[in-house]
């Protein structure tokens, strides 16, 4: 995008919102030529087809929540907390595991925990089942990402599976493939319920789309080895999201969200154990009306 | 006696004779809580996750595909009747007093004042709970206290009588 329009957006909202409109429009108006490409299967479903499917199966969901430094109140530095929640289907068991890491005000705290998330499922890896990571593998920050090359060797060193689920992706992966310029829900919009696509590559990476709820299709992100297993894992991932709430997003990540969250009382003991260096004058003036 | 396990406490204190138990008791049982005798007068679930879930899945189901819900507390509430000594109770216990189920023997021994059944806190049940409770609680009392049933068989007609009527003794 590089349009530029001279005046506030209160202003110019009208034709900020005509711009965004077309743009979408544009997004959308795209067709695959050859739709048979995309190795489009479907789901058998059944009633309670899903408690079959993960019966005896250990389901790990990693997520993280943070508490960024506060520039204003002059706390320099943050905290990252990560949940590792794990479940043993059908057979009553449950863990649940804590990592947590401070950050200091000039790095990255995205990264710094999207770091600890990989380190907890490293420490996952070597004891199988289906470990879940909430969102891509592929950050745009990070290009090459050594600690997730790692994971990648090691879920195939051990045969532990893995899983990245983006619940709504942007990414151009796909349309690029087919040479065309938009995002690929966008491209899979008629995709109907249980649907799926064959895996693509890029590199040591698969991705594939799932048609999981009414929303776009989910996008779903594993190691190359595991291409070989692609409908046993769809079908795995799918089952997983049958759990939730929502029917549309994997039970165990639904979780491990919850449980990373650092409630108020977490947040206020934070808060107290880290002194304020100085606070900011400029934000003070900001709150007086 | 209960498990060191299955201990139950006082986690709240609502009123100068009305308590929350959290543990496995039921509507009707008489429980001890350092020397007062309350009786159970209603339930309820507090925290439970399941709710969300149970529209689609059976209770056995989630309890083995995702065990990390919360079931939620079972919570009891209690109405004091007296103390074990059938005097009046003017204070309760605070908050985490382990409370005990009364057993059989024990409800006989304590309504057995010089071998003389008493119920001092008679009206005031009826009056401060469910009629039922008190119809429990009667029925109870002629099975541990089978010498006195011709008496309390006359209670329990009365508060039949009075429930049929829809009012209170």
């Amino acid at each position: 995008m590089d349009v530029k329009f001279r005046g506030s957006v209160f202003e110019k909202i009208g034709e900020l919102k005509k711009y965004i409109d077309n743009y979408i429009a544009k997004m959308e108006n795209f067709e695959l030529e050859n739709y048979d490409e995309l190795g489009i299967k479907k789901i058998e479903i059944y009633d309670k087809w899903y408690l079959d499917c993960l019966k005896n199966l250990k389901v790990v969901g990693v997520d993280g929540s943070q508490i960024n430094p506060l520039r204003e109140l002059g706390i320099p530095i943050g905290v990252v907390q990560v949940a590792k929640v794990k479940v043993w289907h059908g057979e009553g068991k449950k863990k649940v595991e804590y990592y947590s890491m401070p950050v200091a005000i000039d790095e990255n705290i995205n990264l710094k925990r999207f770091d600890l998330e990989i380190h907890a499922l490293i420490d996952e890896i070597d004891d199988g089942g289906l470990l879940f990571f909430d969102g891509s593998f592929l950050v745009p920050e990070l290009k090459e990402n050594e600690n997730v090359y790692r994971l990648f060797r090691l879920s195939k060193k051990h045969s532990t599976m893995l899983i990245g689920y983006v619940d709504k992706s942007f990414s151009k992966d796909l349309a690029e493939e087919f040479g065309l310029s938009t995002y690929d829900t966008f491209l899979l919009k008629n995709m109907r319920m249980f649907e799926y696509t064959r895996p693509f590559l890029k590199n040591d990476l698969a991705y594939a789309y799932i048609k999981i709820n009414p929303a776009l299709p989910a996008r779903i992100e594993y190691p190359a080895w595991m291409t070989e297993m692609h409908d046993e894992v769809v079908k795995l991932v799918t089952a997983e999201c049958q759990l939730s709430v929502t029917k549309g997003y994997p039970y165990i990540l639904e979780r491990a969200h919850k449980f990373s969250i650092i409630d108020k009382r977490g947040r206020d003991k934070f808060m107290k154990a880290v002194k304020s260096y100085s606070i900011s004058y400029k934000w003070l003036a900001k709150m007086i009306p | 006696m209960v498990s060191k396990d299955d201990t139950m406490k006082i986690v709240k204190i609502l009123s100068h004779d009305e308590f929350e138990v959290e543990g496995d008791l039921a509507v009707g049982d008489v429980v001890n809580c350092k020397g007062i005798m309350a009786i159970v007068v209603s339930i309820h679930q507090e925290g439970s996750e399941y709710s969300d879930y149970m529209h689609r899945m059976e209770t056995e189901d989630i309890k083995k595909f995702l065990p990390d819900l919360v079931e939620g507390r079972r919570i009891v509430k209690c109405l004091a009747l007296c103390t074990t000594n059938l005097d009046d109770a003017f204070t309760l216990p605070e908050i985490g007093t382990e409370v005990e189920k009364i057993d059989k023997d024990n409800l006989r021994n304590i309504h057995l004042k010089n071998g003389e059944l008493r119920i001092p806190y008679l009206v005031k049940l009826l009056k401060r709970s469910n009629i039922d409770v008190a119809r429990n609680l009667v029925l109870k009392l002629i099975e541990v206290i089978p010498e006195e049933k011709d008496l309390l068989e006359i209670i329990l007609a009365e508060i039949e009588y009075k429930r049929m009527k829809g009012l209170e003794l």
